[in-house]
């Protein structure tokens, strides 16, 4: 009978967990949106853009209005997901979001800078591993859990154009896991003397974006957005040099495990917007927005494994002759196209008052294939309906030289079910339906001084 | 108006700090391959080891299925002067000597508010061996109630067996047989208007398949599904089941007992949407349990699958053999109203 060493498997199977697969990921606004005003117009905004959201929509919009804008909002989303009619739990989203424009005019030229930060409320970021067989929300489990932060400069040549460049921050992590010492193989609990080191490292990367606005007419703009791609790759070192005792002479066991995993991604991608102002108190948007989704790598991780163990001769231990490292394995995402609808209406305007209110709709198309395989990353297309109303104040003086502004939004969507037949009848996981909806609101105030 | 708005939005973004945490999705499982998790003693309501026996031991069980809230299985008694174990027997096999003829049992599930979910009363006789062809045990029961009413078909020494009755509850009257010989432990569903009869073949030691449109004659389509791997022993004890799943198709699993490469007898499972290709799984599902046999699935709500199959125990030296149930996926737990 082949004599099996608990220790030595719990920890190869401690080291191999931490492996598992990454996820899929953008940033939180690609999800949710950035700032009240423009979730409410459904995001159709790169045309015309000029407030704080610009650092995300567009950053060439930091540039349009001349003004100096501080920005505070908060938004919240709760995900009613379902998979075979059953609720998945996950979690809401609340974030608090922070927004500056701040004009510099050189001469005749006309400079902004632009600062967005989206901020979890619940954590600053998180990182959770996918178990191949259990079905995840791959869009909404933990991708917005992140914190955002954008800086752009915009620049305006001539009065009808307006260029802006800016990069986002994103931290990867590195952590190392030492393990020293000896492990007893039929009493670890009591016999076991192991000291582990454990090391974190959080660093930076960045990613561009870049976009411009035109203006041919005062009642026409047009604006093109670009924002790279980015990938996070999550390094984990796990390291054991220990002997095994209790078996007579300690067998010397070194293990070593390097996994590289691709824990968050963004896709590049490009957004091409008109806007239309036919009168002074109604404004239409229409947006179209390329994802290309068809380059995500393989979320499993890049992994190298290596274990030396030299039991002494007779003694019958189960060691594998090699241990396997996790394939990479293609998620088949395909590229989108999100239309996206907005309208603002003026409700009430007066020297003082304005009342706006606001429509927007989006459909976004699932990049995520049905999972008939043995990945199970669900995903949906998701049609969204926005509604949202803003009321600013013009007339503060002395108290404030410019306006005041209060939006607030709500936003309801709708995933239609989807089918995930499995290839295999005898699949680990087997057929399942996944649908849902989404609901959400928040608010903004914007001071904007002239 | 300036402080007000202020104001909202500090208790917006104050509220907001309330968060809750969620744990990772939890499993999910509609395919039945498990690994099925053993029942407890509240699940089933019987006070013998292990928690997952079905009904009280009364002597050597051959098989259980549950069909509805009644368990039907063959039940041999222990003899009265018990003779040496033969040597060279197979553990966990029983001693036909040491036990009397196989006759087929009827329990019913135990009732009342606070009754267990999957506990049945031991019941009464329902078939025995009469019939020259059949020997002296009636062994392997399998029920199903379909458009052509209640059939109880069953294993005998010349093949395999059926008797009728207007409802499971009903008594039973047999029918001329054997309606397909070489063959024991049948098990008949009902798949695309047709039934289907699964029986492990006894003269090649693999699973075959025949078709009924009326239920009382069968036309036998082959005596070896391709279901065997690479290497694998005999293929013994289907026990066939077809599981709607949630995406509206149906899929027929069959679980079998099998012995693999490596000469240690397991149960795995193999399945269809089409009957003509067949996914195998290549691991066993009911590793929790030593020495299972003769694995019968139960379907219950939201996908939940209950497999029935015997495990060894000893009682006053005798080798036997009693009913157990295993749930998948292992995080369900049975409730009444999922009955």
């Amino acid at each position: 009978m082949v004599k099996r060493i608990a220790p030595l498997a719990l920890l190869l199977g401690a080291l191999a967990a931490l492996a598992l697969p990454g996820e899929a990921h953008a940033t939180p606004p690609d999800t949710h949106g950035f700032f009240s005003r423009s979730i409410s117009l459904g995001g159709a905004v790169t045309a015309d853009v000029e407030d704080a959201s610009a650092n995300y929509y567009n950053p060439a919009g930091l540039v349009r209005s001349g003004q100096l804008r501080l920005s505070i909002g908060y938004m919240d989303v709760h995900h009613f997901l379902e998979l075979n009619g059953q609720r998945s739990d996950v979690e809401r989203h609340g974030a608090l979001i922070v927004g500056l424009v701040a004009p510099v005019n050189l001469g005749d030229a006309r400079f902004a800078f632009g600062l967005g930060l989206h901020l979890p409320d619940q954590r600053l970021a998180r990182t959770r591993s996918a178990v191949v067989d259990r079905p995840r929300w791959e869009m909404y489990d933990t991708r917005p859990g992140r914190i955002y932060l954008a800086t752009n400069l915009a620049f305006s040549p001539v009065s009808w154009l307006t260029l802006g460049v800016g990069i986002t921050f994103q931290a990867p992590s590195e952590l190392t896991l030492d393990i020293r010492g000896d492990a007893d193989a039929f009493m670890p609990d009591t016999q076991s003397r192991l000291e582990h080191q454990f090391r974190g490292d959080l660093t930076s990367i960045r990613y561009p974006q870049a976009g411009l606005q035109i203006r041919p007419h005062e009642m026409i703009s047009i604006g093109l957005a670009y924002r790279g791609s980015f990938e996070l790759r999550n390094t984990i070192i796990a390291l054991a040099d220990a002997n095994i005792t209790g078996v007579g002479e300690p067998i010397p066991l070194d293990f070593s495990l390097v996994a590289i995993t691709t824990s968050m991604y963004g896709p590049q991608q490009a957004s091409l917007g008109f806007a239309f102002d036919p009168t002074s108190r109604l404004h239409f948007s229409v947006e179209l927005t390329w994802y290309d989704w068809s380059k995500h790598p393989s979320l499993i991780a890049d992994q190298e494994i290596i274990l030396r163990a030299d039991p002494p001769p007779g003694l019958n231990i189960d060691i594998p002759d090699e241990i396997t490292s996790l394939e990479p394995l293609p998620l088949g995402l395909h590229d989108t196209w999100v239309p996206r609808i907005g309208v603002e209406v003026g409700l009430v305007e007066t020297d003082a008052v304005q009342v706006d209110g606001r429509l927007g709709y989006v459909y976004e198309n699932s990049p995520f294939p049905a999972q008939t395989g043995i990945l199970n990353f669900v995903d949906n297309d998701k049609h969204t309906f926005s509604l949202g109303f803003g009321l600013t104040l013009s007339d503060l003086r002395p108290t404030l030289p410019g306006t005041l502004r209060f939006d607030v939004h709500g936003i309801y969507s709708y995933l239609p079910a989807r089918d995930h037949v499995k290839t295999s009848t005898v699949d680990p996981v087997g057929d399942y339906r996944s649908a849902g909806h989404l609901a959400g609101g928040g608010a903004a105030l914007e001071i904007a001084f002239e | 108006m300036t402080r007000a708005s202020i104001l909202l939005l500090a208790l917006l973004v104050a509220c907001a700090t309330i968060g809750d945490e969620t744990d990772f999705p939890g499993p999910l499982q509609t395919s039945g391959v498990g690994p099925f998790r053993l029942l407890d003693e509240a699940e089933t309501g019987t006070e013998f080891r292990p928690d997952a026996r079905l009904v009280r031991p009364q002597g050597a069980y051959g098989r259980a299925m549950v069909a509805g809230d009644r368990i039907f299985y063959d039940l041999a008694p222990v003899v009265d002067d018990v003779p040496d174990r033969a040597e060279g027997l197979p553990e966990g096999d029983i001693d036909l000597a040491q036990v009397g003829p196989f006759t087929i049992r009827r329990g019913a599930r135990v009732a009342g508010d606070d009754a267990a979910p999957f506990g049945f009363e031991p019941g009464a006789e329902v078939l025995a061996a009469t019939e020259t062809w059949e020997g002296d045990s009636l062994r392997d029961p399998w029920a199903v109630e379909s458009r052509f009413g209640a059939q109880l078909y069953y294993a005998a020494a010349g093949g395999i067996g059926m008797a009728a009755a207007a409802e499971l509850g009903g008594t039973f009257t047999k029918a001329a047989g054997p309606l397909v010989e070489d063959a024991r432990a049948p098990s008949v569903v009902e798949w695309e208007g047709e039934l289907l009869l699964f029986f492990e073949a006894t003269d090649t030691g693999t699973l075959g398949l025949a078709r009924s449109t009326d239920g009382s004659t069968f036309t036998v389509e082959t005596r070896e599904l391709p279901l065997a791997l690479a290497g694998e022993g005999a293929l013994a004890a289907p026990g066939a089941v077809v599981a709607p799943s949630p995406t509206g198709r149906s899929i027929l699993r069959v679980y079998f007992e099998v012995f693999d490469a490596e000469g240690v007898r397991l149960v795995s499972m193999a399945g269809t949407d089409d009957l003509s290709t067949w996914d195998r799984l290549e691991t066993g599902v009911l590793g929790v349990l030593e020495d299972a046999r003769g694995p019968t699935p139960v379907l219950l709500e939201d996908y939940v699958t209950v497999l029935v199959a015997t495990a060894p125990f000893e009682s006053r030296g005798v080798q036997l053999r009693a009913p157990v149930g295993a749930v998948a996926p292992s995080s369900a737990r049975l409730a009444p109203e999922a009955m």
